[in-house]
């Protein structure tokens, strides 16, 4: 983590806290009981933007630790990623369409890949911002890599912020939605594997990640030219 | 007397809420920007007090509110509480010779003896600006 990021850290941790100490300060001086919900309220809510923030941290130092590996299905983990996240967010009318090819397993980290892909998919759930949706997963075998495609027809990404989009807390979104990590994460998961990822983006019309693990090379994939 | 006009400048509502709570309680009248664009649209309408002022703020941060304030006329001698996350020493002399008069550097606390300290500095103990405040009632 660089020393930029980590000052931003330390802003975005301050800020909060001093919502928390300056209301609460307010809070034991007010006579007026039926005034302190409203800074109960502020108070919480400034705690939870902290609470948020180390959660990120969290996930963000776990990707760094060694842990256990296993032959991963990479379908399963699509169908199970998908599963969380539409636990996780209200999703009104998405249609979902998957094409699998089989596909090899690879070897990593069942929690790692499948953090990957709730993060690809919360993304793109957010960016149809409540508008009929269209999510695409596909699989193919390339002949020393798999290839995983997620793919919306959500708003997009402006050209200007392509190269910006895997940076730490780069994002475009509010507070309660997102704090920029997202793709950060996944990036290091996926490079951590030899992996690739890389997107495509038309504004208003959506956005495809295409992301490539290597495998062993036995895979059942016809030759692919020119591509690693 | 008429109340006395302070603008606070934050980009974050809880920050702003309690400040002003102080304020109004003190006998202030408060106006509120979010950005450094409105604050400047703010302080190009009315005049103020003085000005209560976050650093790192969308459209044009608190450095460039000072600089631009400083430079102009109207505004050059209005007294400003810099409010900051950011409090290295370099932060705060950058502020001073941009022209702060008071620098508070979050997370604050005990605000009201931080602020009324920082008021009474900028307009002396008795002066009218200071709205008769005694925080230690
Ligand atoms: N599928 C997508 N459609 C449109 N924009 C996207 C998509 N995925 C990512 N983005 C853009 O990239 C930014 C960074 O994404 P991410 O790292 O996941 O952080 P967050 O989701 O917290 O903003 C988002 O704020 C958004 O602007
Ligand atoms: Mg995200």
């Amino acid at each position: 983590m660089s020393l930029n990021t980590i000052s931003y850290l330390i802003h975005e941790i301050k800020t909060p806290l001093t919502g928390i100490i300056g209301i609460t300060e307010v809070a034991l001086e007010e006579e007026d009981a039926s005034k302190n919900k409203s800074y109960l309220m502020d108070i919480l809510n400034c705690a939870q933007r902290i609470s948020e923030i180390v959660g990120g941290l969290r996930s963000y130092s776990r990707i760094t630790k060694k842990e256990e590996q296993s032959l991963v299905d990479i379908h399963k983990v699509l169908e199970d990623s998908l599963e969380m996240v539409r636990l996780g967010i209200k999703v009104t009318s998405v249609e979902v369409i998957k094409r699998f090819q089989p596909v090899e397993k690879i070897e990593a980290n069942m929690g790692e890949i499948q953090q990957v892909f709730t993060n690809l998919i919360t993304n793109a759930f957010q960016a149809m911002n409540g508008k009929e949706g269209r999510l695409i997963l596909s699989t193919r075998s390339l002949k020393d890599s798999i290839e995983i495609k997620v793919s919306d027809n959500g708003i997009g990404i402006p050209q200007k912020h392509l190269n910006k989009i895997f940076d730490p807390f780069f994002t475009t979104k509010n507070p309660c939605e997102g704090m920029g990590l997202g793709l950060n994460i996944v990036y290091r998961i996926i490079t951590k594997y030899m992996g690739t990822i890389d997107a495509e983006s038309k504004e208003g019309i959506g956005t495809t990640f295409t992301i490539k693990f290597p495998t062993k090379g036995d895979g059942n994939g016809k030759e692919s030219i020119g591509r690693r | 007397m008429m109340s006395k006009k302070v603008l606070v400048v934050d980009d974050e509502e809880v920050i702003r809420k309690f400040l002003r709570i102080h304020l109004i309680n003190w006998g202030y009248e408060v106006k509120e920007a979010v950005d450094g664009v409105g604050a400047l649209e703010q302080l190009g309408n009315e005049d103020f007090d003085f000005l209560l002022l976050d650093i790192l703020m969308p459209q044009k941060n608190g450095w460039q509110v000072l600089e631009e304030m400083r430079s102009n006329p109207k505004t050059k001698n209005i007294p400003v509480i810099v409010l900051t996350a950011k409090d290295e020493d370099n932060d705060m002399f950058k502020g001073y010779t941009l022209g702060a008069n008071y620098y508070m550097t979050k997370p604050f606390t005990n605000t009201k003896a931080q602020l009324l300290y920082g008021i009474q500095l900028m307009f002396g103990k008795n002066s009218e600006s200071v709205n008769n405040i005694n925080i230690f009632r």
